[in-house]
């Protein structure tokens, strides 16, 4: 687990900087930072931002439910269940405060039609979503679903959510 | 033990089993290529192949994620079971294409019809089932690949599909990656084979080498 923060005070003049999270990880970033996840199939790619304190926090959730305990190795953003309060709690210690918090969320596709048995993208992104509303966090935007693989961008300078598959680039 | 699934669930493969895997898969790979280059009538050479114990969230560096593929996915089961994918670049699938196709080269511009898809799909599972065979024949057990899923996107989330059906059933943190990187000698196709076996799965393959080589590698 990293936390990347932004040095500069004077925002404006802050090189943007891109932070990537692989499988199971999460990044949290203040204004004007980017925080992306690249090639999300059946995972899910969930932002949260605060839109007065600009601080944004993305995770790569892969699994819906984790069924051993694995708090102590820093990957606790794996499963779908625990991302949420995981990924809030960091971004209270950055100022960010819950009741300003929304969420946007992407993937739960199904890059491998034929042989989704298991249906992980789409039992991901029921989990992810009661996991929000447990939280209280209001979910005001989504793309999940499908068959196209998507790379996704949190901007933290707007809380835009940039999302882009072969077929194109959606802003959501 | 050579397969060591740890309290913190680290995994760790012995010298003897990590060679074991590269050698099996070399052979396996050679035939598939071979058979690739008995469709496509051209000269392809196989880089040398690679295994390594990678975690999960780092996985997505060894492989150009955002990439356009045209990739084949099977699963195995029998002697030892994983997953198996045949991955082609986007210019590559399309020169592939082209020649099954019997077409000009260039002709071919996308990956859209049914037709085109079936053409890799037929490829990716001609080569997955040379590449089980050659290992089945090798070891004398049996390698069954299931029947094939075909997808034209980025190869990060092919990965990812494979990976997660590994550690789902593991609760892992690390997999095992067998690659195989291979590429006609004017650089006109290019691919990789990527292997992800079940680790557990490993402990039946073991037994089956020892027997063979007839040495104890058990410490």
């Amino acid at each position: 687990m990293v936390i990347e923060q932004s040095k500069s005070e004077s925002e404006s003049e802050c090189e943007v900087r891109r932070y990537y999270a692989g499988i199971g990880e999460m990044r949290v970033a203040h204004n004007p930072h980017q925080l992306i996840i690249m090639g999300l199939g059946s995972c899910i790619g969930l932002a949260l931002y605060d839109s007065h304190a600009r601080v944004g926090g993305i995770a790569h959730i892969m699994l819906p439910d984790g069924k051993c305990d694995d708090s102590n190795t820093g990957k606790s953003c794996k499963f779908a269940n625990r991302a949420v309060p995981v990924l809030l709690n960091e971004m209270l210690k950055h100022k960010a405060r819950k009741e300003w918090i929304v969420a946007k969320i992407a993937g739960g596709a199904s890059v491998f039609s034929t042989m989704d048995m298991l249906q992980i993208g789409k039992k991901n992104t029921i989990v992810v979503k009661e996991s929000l509303k447990k939280e209280g966090i209001k979910l005001v935007a989504e793309d999940t679903g499908g068959n196209c693989a998507r790379t996704v961008t949190l901007d933290t300078c707007n809380g835009e959510f940039i999302v882009k598959t072969k077929e194109g680039v959606k802003r959501i | 033990m050579n397969i060591n699934m740890g309290d913190d669930s680290m995994l760790e493969l012995s010298p003897f089993l990590k060679d074991a895997l590269r050698e099996i898969g070399n052979i396996a790979s050679c035939h598939a290529i071979t058979a690739l280059a008995e469709m496509t009538g051209m000269t392809i050479d196989i880089n040398v192949p690679t295994v390594e114990v990678v975690t999960i969230g780092d996985v997505e560096k060894l492989v150009e994620v955002e990439k356009i593929v045209a990739g084949v996915m099977v699963a195995l089961d029998g002697g030892f079971s994983g997953y198996l994918l045949v991955l082609f670049p986007r210019r590559s699938a399309l020169r592939i294409v082209d020649i099954l196709m019997g077409k000009m080269p260039g002709e071919t511009k996308n990956i859209e019809t049914e037709m085109e898809q079936s053409a890799l799909m037929e490829t990716g599972n001609i080569l997955a089932s040379s590449f089980c065979n050659a290992i089945a024949d090798f070891l004398r057990f049996t390698l069954m690949p299931s029947p094939p899923s075909f997808a034209f996107d980025m190869m990060g989330a092919m990965v990812e599909s494979a990976i997660i059906t590994v550690v789902e059933a593991q609760e892992a943190e690390q997999i095992i990656l067998f690659r195989c990187d291979f590429q006609e000698n004017t650089n006109e196709i290019y691919g990789y084979i990527l292997l992800f076996p079940h680790p557990e799965s490993l402990k039946g393959l073991l037994s089956t080498l020892e027997s063979k080589v007839g040495v104890n590698q058990e410490g």
